[in-house]
């Protein structure tokens, strides 16, 4: 059940960081980038980062894919690990589950993504590929499982979950990237450039909270029993965890928005003279942001073990 | 109170979605615990969760602990949580229902319960 929980947690974590960096590349750097018009060296670099994070996370969505289903099948079937299983079960697995065709479906999916991943054209297409990957593991989730009895509320509030996610949190880790590259870069232009990145990932972070609040309002109006269950149960333990971590990347969030970004937007007007005293303000904020970035991956690490205990209303 | 609102409030806005749940019995015919005038033909178990055809059973099992049939339990093809089991004609008696699932989020559960044919007056 550990490694079950591990390879989930990989999965989830690389689907939601492969989405996350279309969607940063789309909603925030495009339309930033179009502003600036030219494409400078900061640009180019970035360029090239990006595509190799996305192959690394495209890597670890295939391996953590292969190790859910090896230890999804063997939990099913009764063996002891994946190395046990005989080929008729994993037939019956993949054949004659709903896990088995949706696994079969991401899998699918996640090898056409790595083939335009490597092409490195086709964006919109690559980035509705890493969306599918990701909105999918709403099936395989608790949602899927009641759909059958409640409707596809839960589906649609799980997968605009997931979408969310993709965009805040799923959006720190570029984010960081483009921060440690402004930290580096020299010219006042690059420093401009990734101000406005900052200002407008900010911007797409206050709706992507709100939409967030809303689809775990509705889900959990599904999953939730008493808030006493919270105290008296692993599930409920593990979810005041999550709460906890959640709430401390909001507190960040919210010192990044109201404190370190206006800094950063006058820094990034000054000129070369007083560069040395602007650098303080992104010092601070490449430190809050991988504090965030850490709390987010606590976070999936602690979705990834509630995924595999049972809600307290079941 | 107050602040068992704001928790219940704080839990219901960031509490995760995409969690896995296990299947268990929501009703059963006949009715779990239960005593019947008429012996069934069929053994009817709706669960919570909707479940895998092909990791679901039901045994039926009399007072001497023999199977009463070898048939396989099926999924209703409308209701995707119930499973069925065709069963003959029972005698009088004490049985036990035996079951294990497995929920499509790949959950698997097992639990029992008895129901009683009473001898026709």
């Amino acid at each position: 059940m550990l490694w079950l929980a591990f390879a989930r947690t990989i999965q989830i974590a690389a689907s939601v960081l492969l989405a996350g960096l279309f969607a940063f590349k789309l909603v925030v750097l495009a339309p930033v980038a179009s502003r600036h018009k030219r494409v400078d060296k900061f640009q180019l670099r970035l360029k090239g980062l990006w595509g190799r994070l996305a192959l690394v996370a495209w890597g670890a969505v295939i391996v953590s894919a292969l190790a859910w289903f090896g230890l999804v099948a063997a939990s099913i079937s009764g063996a002891a690990t994946p190395l046990d299983i005989d080929v008729d079960t994993l037939q019956t697995v993949l054949l004659q589950t709903q896990f088995g065709h949706l696994w079969a479906c991401r899998l699918g999916c996640s090898l056409v993504l790595g083939i335009l991943l490597f092409m490195g054209s086709h964006e919109v297409v690559t980035a509705v590929f890493a969306f599918a990957i990701l909105a999918s593991l709403a099936a395989a989730g608790h949602s899927g499982a009641i759909a059958g009895n409640v409707g596809p509320l839960p589906m649609i509030g799980d997968i605009g979950h997931l979408i969310a996610a993709a965009l805040w949190p799923g959006g720190l880790v570029p984010l960081l990237i483009v921060l440690l590259q402004q930290y580096r870069a020299v010219d006042q232009s690059s420093k401009r450039f990734a101000a406005d990145v900052v200002r407008r990932f900010s911007a797409v972070s206050l709706v992507v909270v709100g939409l967030l609040v809303a689809t775990g309002l509705l889900n959990t109006y599904f999953i939730v029993g008493s808030p006493g269950a919270l105290f008296t149960t692993d599930y409920g333990r593990l979810l005041l965890l999550k709460i906890a971590l959640f709430i401390l990347m909001l507190g960040l969030g919210a010192w990044n928005l109201l404190v370190l970004k206006p800094r950063l937007s006058r820094a990034a007007m000054v000129e070369s003279q007083a560069a040395a005293a602007a650098t303080m303000p992104i010092q601070l904020l490449i430190r809050s942001v991988a504090c965030e970035t850490f709390l987010a991956a606590g976070v999936v690490l602690v979705v990834g073990f509630l995924g595999t205990t049972p809600p307290p209303m079941h | 109170m107050k602040s068992n609102a704001r928790l219940a409030l704080v839990t219901l806005l960031l509490a995760a979605t995409n969690a896995w749940a296990n299947a268990f019995v929501d009703h059963a015919e006949p009715a779990v615990g239960s005593t019947v005038d008429t012996p069934p033909t069929e053994i009817k178990i709706w669960f919570t969760e909707n479940v895998e055809p092909a990791f679901s059973q039901i045994q039926v099992l009399d007072r001497r602990r023999r199977l009463v049939t070898q048939n396989k339990a099926v999924v209703d093809s409308d209701d995707l949580a119930l499973l069925k089991l065709s069963i003959p004609p029972l005698k009088p008696g004490i049985y036990k229902v035996s079951w294990k699932v497995v929920s499509v989020d790949t959950h698997m559960t097992v639990g029992s319960f008895s129901f009683t044919v009473r001898k026709s007056r």
